[in-house]
């Protein structure tokens, strides 16, 4: 933990605030923009094969998945086109920030799954 | 966010406009509606009946929907050309003049009645064993349709109650007596109720042409919490439309009796239900079969009403596990009446 938040300090000296808000910004509209088409097609399909509702709704899970991965992935890119010279331990920052919002995937979709699916469906 | 820009800008700029025609397929509505297999709500999600001692049913009853999609996109007609479980048709009818959010109205309207068709219907039946078994009815006439020409259109809400109107002899609470007491081309304030219990009032035009104000009336019964015991709950579902009847009163029905009417087994089934207990047809034949048989139901209960009608529930039904190499024996059960459906489960072995 101590390290992470050393890292993250590390992050904010070097980029500031609005540094760091930019890159998350850029990486959500660049990463959403590749996506929204991606799930509003399963979403289409997911409507007309509702028989195959568990199924369809894995695709969409797995592509959430893939989401997050990308929007961190490109949040990094945007960080070492800022500045390439950068000394932050990005790979470790990346991991952890994947880490942890995939795992809050993951229970948001089992939430779905076991809660949601049988009582809205 | 400008580093990434600069550096994707390239590539984005290009495929701006396959980018812009993929978002107007997938968002642009056309004038086709699409029926689509769905899938099977257990009833016990959809009422919940407070017996004196919580009933488990080994077994379980289920209604069986399909997704119906009035206004279709582009890109769903693509998709749905390629199903061969869809049925695709060119909006027509009512449908046509109804906004999306209309012919969802209607469709929880339809639900709602019929949900209190279902209790009435099984407690009847539930009375003549069990004497304990309490209903009372309100009668209501319930707005259920528009014509696109109606003077007023928007303030008139769906499955709002009708009041009463002021017609040329004096108030008028009868609905079957608002055409006697109105004059062509003329304008008379009507009264409805709205879900919140609130009253308002409208000024319709009887159109000279039609003769007609362009309103729909249906006259429905509610079971009135107050005199019915066991009590019952309702539970908001997205699922829509009358199909379910049949499937609820067993469901409701089962809760009330002794006994375990399910024997251990998963039904489903589908057919719209009467306050005398007789089965009604409903739609979308094709798609709740293919729905029931990828969820493996044991019995499926469907309308049969006239073996001579090329488009009986049943038969037509015949005709799809034809199609797919689906084997209906033992599985697809032919209806006409409620008491039927019980009858039959109350005929198989196992476990009571």
């Amino acid at each position: 933990m101590r390290e992470y938040i050393q890292k993250i300090k590390r992050l904010k000296h070097e980029f500031g605030l609005v540094g760091i808000l930019s890159a998350l910004f850029g990486g959500f509209v660049f990463s959403t923009l590749l996506f929204l088409p991606i799930l509003l097609i399963l979403g289409s399909i997911t409507t007309l094969y509702m028989h195959i509702l568990g199924i369809m709704s894995s695709m969409i899970w797995l592509t959430f998945f893939l989401y997050v991965f990308v929007f961190f992935r490109l949040v990094k890119q945007a960080f070492l086109l800022k500045n390439p010279q950068s000394t932050v331990d990005y790979p470790y920052l990346f991991k952890v920030h994947v880490i942890i919002t995939e795992i809050i995937v993951f229970i948001l979709g089992v939430i779905y799954f076991v809660v949601l699916m049988p009582r809205i469906f | 966010m400008n580093e990434l820009t600069n550096r994707y800008w390239p590539a984005v700029k290009y495929l701006l406009v396959p980018y812009l025609f993929l978002l107007f397929l997938l968002f642009y509505p056309i004038p086709y509606e699409i029926a689509a297999p769905g899938g099977l709500t257990e009833v016990d999600h959809l009422v919940e009946i407070q017996t004196v001692e919580q009933k488990v049913l080994s077994g379980s009853f289920s209604t069986t929907y399909v997704i119906s999609i009035p206004r279709m996109t582009f890109f769903q007609f693509i998709i749905g050309t390629f199903s061969p479980f869809t049925d695709i048709n060119k909006l027509q009818g009512p449908n046509l003049n109804y906004t999306n959010t209309e012919i969802i109205q209607i469709a929880y309207c339809d639900k709602a009645t019929s949900v209190h068709a279902a209790i009435i219907v099984a407690y009847q039946a539930a009375q003549i064993d069990n004497p304990s078994v309490q209903f009372g009815l309100d009668e209501r006439v319930l707005v259920f349709g528009k014509t696109a020409g109606m003077t007023n259109y928007d303030q008139v809400g769906l499955c709002d109650d009708f009041v009463s109107m002021q017609g040329d002899q004096g108030v008028v609470t009868n609905y079957l007596e608002v055409g006697a007491n109105t004059t062509s081309g003329q304008t008379y304030t009507f009264t409805f109720r709205n879900s919140s219990g609130n009253e308002y009032f409208v000024d319709i035009t009887k159109n000279a042409e039609t003769n007609r104000f362009g309103l729909t009336f249906n006259r429905v019964y509610f079971v009135n919490k107050n005199q019915t015991f066991p009590t019952f709950t309702e539970v908001p579902n997205l699922v829509g439309g009358p199909s379910g009847g049949l499937l609820q009163a067993m469901h409701i029905y089962a809760q009330l009796i002794e006994g375990d009417l399910t024997k251990g087994l998963k039904i489903a089934g589908t057919g719209t239900i009467s306050y005398n207990g007789s089965v009604g047809y409903i739609g979308g034949v094709k798609q709740k079969i293919i729905t029931a048989y990828y969820n493996n139901v044991d019995l499926f209960f469907i309308p049969f009403l006239d073996a001579n009608y090329i488009y009986d529930n049943y038969l037509e039904a015949l005709r799809v596990c034809e199609e797919f190499g689906i084997d209906p024996t033992g599985w697809l059960i032919p209806v006409a009446t409620f008491q039927q459906a019980i009858d039959y489960l109350e005929s198989l072995g196992g476990q009571s």
